[in-house]
């Protein structure tokens, strides 16, 4: 079967044009599950060719289209998938409940690619799915869609494309109606309260994946006026492109840096975060101009952090609350004891001390509740109790710096709603 | 004559063409008696002698004033002669409110009531002041409410009556002012906080009660957004504004302020303009001596009229703190004209969604 991307217009109603895509999968065969991770792993390897033609189309449109620069587009969805490899996606498979319904898919616009883990293990489990594209970023699963059909076009019929806006109650009744397996969203809080009250009554059929935020927590134990160790320069540079990928602009890129120790140690840390992030903007560089709204949120949040760096009294820098590193690509503000701060994203990372690992958690703020992933730098020795503390708070992937865009496909994505779904739809 | 008399003059007789050359005077008095500003501009590498432009000024942002003493220290001005103002601090808490000294607030009074005139009270008609915002005796740092009590003596008639305290307003004060108003057959002015604003007509709404006030009436309200559980957005100020006070929508002026600026922007309206916009996209006209920019957030550059950027503003009745002033506020600036978009958010919980910029209210 041929690649399908529908968009509803006046001579085909979006309700319509779902009706139809739906009654597409159920005529469409069953795929078992190792056909479809030797499909899915053989698009994946394809995609981490930057020559291959549907990436290469991908990120020409998506870089003009989501003002990101195509080194950077590149280097995010080399490392977005990463995971999607044989091994782990026929490991994934066996762990999974046979369910062969239809589920639809709401598709988020912020980051290209974001949900392919929830798609890859509806397609593993036996599933058909209607995937609703965002309007905003419309390009990268239509060309993924495409590879799968080159690759093995009955997989590729288990998918689905349409493209209507969210707000569209009738689309969305008919999405609803259509999908027995039930609705997977990507969202704000509200939009995704909004779209499981549009649905059925009965529990268990919607998986909302909302607002969270990620951060890093940096424990290096270097002692007092220690020289700065490899460790550190190594958990920045990881730090750094955890930051940079995507333009700090989905839920797993951090905003908050922690380094447990001193008002010294995370003093320096932040100004070697931002010699990393300085390095790393050479090689992929921010985009030539933001988007008015971050630009100008940017723009707010230096000039409150220069001022207090200014208004603080003179003397030794250890000393100091604030303090601001900042250039044409990346910003980094050193607040000594701030709460978990959102950043407006595009490389803007705020650095604060803990005395004590149990400071964190009083100091999670906005984020308590919110927490997503947590990018990690420990000796190898501490790193076990630290891992379970980030899990205690919230954390669904604690990871080693440098590799929170690429969590494996097993992570339990919004506490693990994808698989709970999959679950109660197999009773 | 001293730089303040000098701009002074300009309020009392603006002369378009002599504005940049006394906009740069007035940057380098500021650099010569603003310390921090001084310093400000001096780790920036710049040189005041080789500014040329009012757009090479240095605009200092508004958080500023939360931190730094931006008042003329240097020239020998009586202590009675200045005021204090402070932000209300809501969006930083109150720990972090900014503070404008403004050396001499008789340029602050004649920037206000000239342009409020202009603006507001073009007809020369005297009427009586209702306040829902505490004026100058009873919140002495509020430049808002000085600018209310300016008012009120200036273009008010008879007994003018506030309504508010640091408390909050007392709508069924205000309602007994306007009914009788109503029953008087006399226009009357309504001077708010949209916030305030907001509570009246909740008040109103409640108790069933819908007025028409004499042909003439007007309000202004300033604010935005701010201190609201449910914003009330401009278009909806003026279209119950219409309906539950039967103020026609010319006279209903929304006022662009802020503590870190001694002159203000209001709507361009028929009763005031040639220009007539709709309601929901109302534009702002600033007086002579205060000129507006939309710059690029990035290079802080400006950007073509037309474009939306964040607003920049060189107001010479600053004269005694800092005149270019940088705004967290977005806009577009047409031909004079400024439309206001709101504030942009520092930073948002971000989702795996499609992330929306956020716009707040302007904070006074």
């Amino acid at each position: 079967m041929a690649m399908r991307t529908t968009t509803g217009t006046q001579a085909e109603p979006t309700a319509s044009a779902i009706i139809g895509a739906a009654a597409r999968l159920r005529r469409a065969d069953p795929c078992p599950p190792d056909r479809v991770a030797a499909a899915l792993a053989r698009v994946a390897e394809q995609w981490r060719d930057e020559q291959h033609v549907f990436r290469h189309e991908t990120v020409a449109e998506l870089s003009a289209a989501l003002k990101m620069t195509s080194a950077l587009l590149d280097e995010s969805l080399t490392a977005l998938l990463e995971p999607l490899t044989a091994p782990a996606l026929e490991s994934l498979a066996l762990r999974l409940y046979r369910v062969n319904r239809l589920f639809g898919f709401v598709m988020p616009g912020n980051v290209p690619g974001a949900g392919i883990h929830e798609i890859a293990a509806a397609l593993l489990a036996g599933a058909a799915v209607i995937l609703k594209s965002a309007s905003r970023e419309s390009v990268f699963f239509g060309n993924f869609l495409g590879s799968l059909t080159a690759t093995d076009p009955a997989v590729a019929a288990r998918l689905e494309i349409v493209s209507f806006s969210r707000n569209e109650s009738e689309a969305m009744g008919a999405m609803w109606a259509a999908c027995e397996g039930g609705v997977v969203a990507y969202g704000d809080d509200a939009s995704l309260a909004a779209l499981a009250a549009a649905g059925p009554a009965s529990a268990g059929r919607f998986a909302g994946f909302g607002s969270r935020l990620s951060g890093a927590l940096v424990a290096l134990d270097t002692p007092e006026g220690a020289r700065p160790s490899a460790a550190a320069d190594a958990a920045a540079d990881g730090l750094a492109r955890d930051v940079t990928l995507f333009e700090q602009l989905g839920c797993l890129s951090p905003h908050h840096v922690f380094v447990l120790g001193g008002a010294e140690e995370a003093r320096g840390f932040a100004a070697r975060l931002f010699r990393a992030l300085e390095r790393l903007a050479r090689r992929l560089p921010p985009p030539a101009r933001l988007p008015l709204g971050a630009g100008a949120a940017i723009r707010g949040l230096r000039e409150r952090a220069r001022w207090r760096a200014l208004a603080q009294p003179a003397g030794a820098a250890a000393a100091n609350e604030v303090a601001l590193w900042e250039s044409d690509g990346p910003t980094v503000i050193y607040d000594r004891s701030a709460v978990f701060s959102a950043a407006p994203g595009y490389r803007t990372v705020f650095v604060s001390a803990i005395d004590s690992i149990d400071d964190l958690g009083a100091r999670l703020g906005p984020a308590a509740g919110k927490l997503e992933a947590f990018a990690l730098a420990a000796p190898s020795d501490k790193r076990r109790p630290l891992e379970d503390y980030l899990r205690r708070l919230g954390a669904t992937y604690v990871c080693e710096p440098g590799r929170i865009q690429s969590p494996p496909l097993d992570w339990p994505h919004g506490h693990g709603g994808m698989f709970a779904l999959l679950r109660e739809a197999a009773r | 004559m001293t730089i303040y008399d000098e701009v002074l003059s300009f309020i009392d007789a603006p002369k378009q063409a002599r504005f940049e050359a006394l906009a740069l005077q007035v940057f380098r008095h500021q650099f010569d008696t603003v310390t921090p500003y001084r310093e400000y501009c001096t780790r920036g590498g710049v040189n005041p002698s080789r500014i040329g432009s009012i757009d090479d000024i240095p605009a200092l942002s508004t958080l500023a004033f939360k931190y730094a003493n931006l008042t003329d220290s240097v020239t020998n001005l009586s202590p009675s002669d200045g005021r204090t103002f402070s932000t209300s601090g809501t969006s930083a808490g109150l720990d972090e409110r900014g503070r404008h000294h403004i050396p001499r607030v008789d340029i602050y009074h004649a920037s206000a009531m000239s342009h409020l005139r202009r603006m507001f009270f073009a007809d020369g008609t005297r009427m009586p002041v209702l306040s829902l915002h505490p004026p100058a005796d009873r919140m002495p740092d509020s430049s808002l409410g000085q600018m209310i009590s300016w008012a009120m003596d200036e273009f008010g008639l008879g007994a003018g009556r506030c309504v508010a305290d640091r408390k909050g307003v007392d709508t069924a004060a205000a309602l007994d002012f306007l009914r009788e108003a109503q029953s008087d057959g006399a226009p009357v002015c309504v001077m708010t906080t949209t916030a305030a604003l907001g509570a009246l007509f909740d008040a109103m709404r409640s108790a069933g009660v819908r007025l028409a006030l004499a042909p003439g009436s007007r309000l202004m309200d300033t604010g935005g957004a701010k201190g609201q559980r449910i914003p009330l957005g401009p278009e909806e100020v003026i279209q119950h504004s219409a309906a539950l006070l039967g103020i026609d929508p010319s006279l209903v002026v929304n006022e662009y302020g802020m503590t870190e600026m001694c002159s203000q922007l209001y709507d361009a309206t028929p009763f005031n303009s040639r220009r007539s916009d709709h309601p929901a996209r109302r534009r702002k006209l600033g007086p002579a001596w205060l000129e507006v920019a939309a710059v690029d957030p990035a290079t802080l550059e400006r950007l073509p009229d037309g474009h939306p950027g964040l607003l920049r503003f060189f107001d010479l009745a600053n004269v005694g703190s800092v005149s270019a002033i940088l705004t967290g506020d977005l806009g577009v600036v047409e031909n004079g004209f400024v439309q206001v978009m709101g504030r942009a958010a520092d930073g948002e919980v971000r989702g795996c969604a499609l992330v929306i910029e956020q716009f707040a209210a302007k904070a006074r």
